[in-house]
């Protein structure tokens, strides 16, 4: 008689599961703005001169 | 004209990144620093504190994120007034009566002003402080001559000068010359002298600004002197 013949079968697939990574290549932070600019001075600790009016 | 601004105004630029970003300054222990109006913000304020040393970038600036993106430096210069030369044909030397009947004289420096690269400078307050005064001339007796009032001025070009400058009568001790012309030599006798002499730039406020010049005045019956003609 015939007997169905069922046979299990497993199929591996081996492939290379890609994963769709979505790369947000980000810049590097910048600034903005001058890059030279003054410096005019502070006080003296010995303060202003002693000149008398003549 | 030129205008010379103590403070800059710096914004960060994210570039992808969120947050807010966190502001670190490496300033030069020997030369420029700066101070900020906010550290962990978007733009800040940076106010100068000390001047570059030599003409160098030498303060280095950044941002920060909060998720670690770090920006490159921004190598920042101070500059600042840093050094004179005298002009040519300087001192000069002339009569100056303040009064009928008087004598005296005014001699004038004038001096260009470089910055720390080396390029002149216009347009600058200045300001004057003499130090101590040391009475030179004291036999048969001492001068009666009044010290010098120090004076402040805007410079609105490139020559900055300086005078220093007597007259009186024939009864002041000792009374002050008219300076002898050419070829005759100037007189030597010492009146009286300040040091230390300071020359500032950027403050009419009397020892305020940047000291550009420093050495000694002397006062002579005849003329005036500053001891160094470039600083």
């Amino acid at each position: 008689m015939f007997r169905p013949y069922f046979r299990a079968t497993a199929v591996w697939y081996a492939g290379l599961f890609l994963t769709a990574v979505v790369s947000h290549a980000q810049a590097q932070p910048t600034i903005s703005g001058v890059n030279a600019f003054w410096y005019l001075g502070g006080v003296l600790s010995d303060g202003p001169g002693c000149g008398q009016g003549g | 004209m030129l205008l010379y601004y103590a403070q800059a105004s710096w914004t960060a630029n994210a570039n992808g990144h969120s947050g807010t970003p966190t502001w670190t300054v490496e300033n030069n222990p020997v030369g420029g620093s700066v101070t900020l109006s906010c550290y962990t913000c978007s733009t800040t304020e940076a106010t100068s504190t000390t001047a570059s040393a030599g003409c160098n970038h030498d303060v280095a600036v950044y941002v920060t994120y909060p998720d670690g993106a770090q920006s490159a430096p921004l190598y920042v210069l101070i500059n600042t007034p840093a050094s004179t030369t005298l002009q040519a044909n300087y001192p000069q030397n002339s009569t100056w009566i303040s009064q009928p009947g008087w004598n005296g004289y005014q001699s004038k420096y004038q001096w260009y002003l470089f910055d720390l690269c080396g390029n002149g400078l216009e347009g600058l307050d200045i300001n004057e402080t003499f130090g101590n005064w040391t009475i030179d001339y004291t036999y048969p007796q001492q001068t009666n001559w009044p010290f010098p009032k120090a004076g402040s001025a805007y410079f609105a070009g490139y020559d900055f000068d300086d005078f220093l400058a007597a007259s009186g009568p024939s009864n002041a001790v000792p009374p002050p010359q008219n300076p002898p012309q050419p070829p005759q030599p100037l007189g030597d006798t010492t009146v009286y002298h300040d040091t230390p002499w300071y020359y500032f730039a950027g403050s009419q406020s009397f020892g305020s600004g940047v000291p550009i010049r420093v050495d000694t005045q002397q006062y002579y019956q005849d003329h005036g002197t500053h001891s160094l003609a470039n600083w």
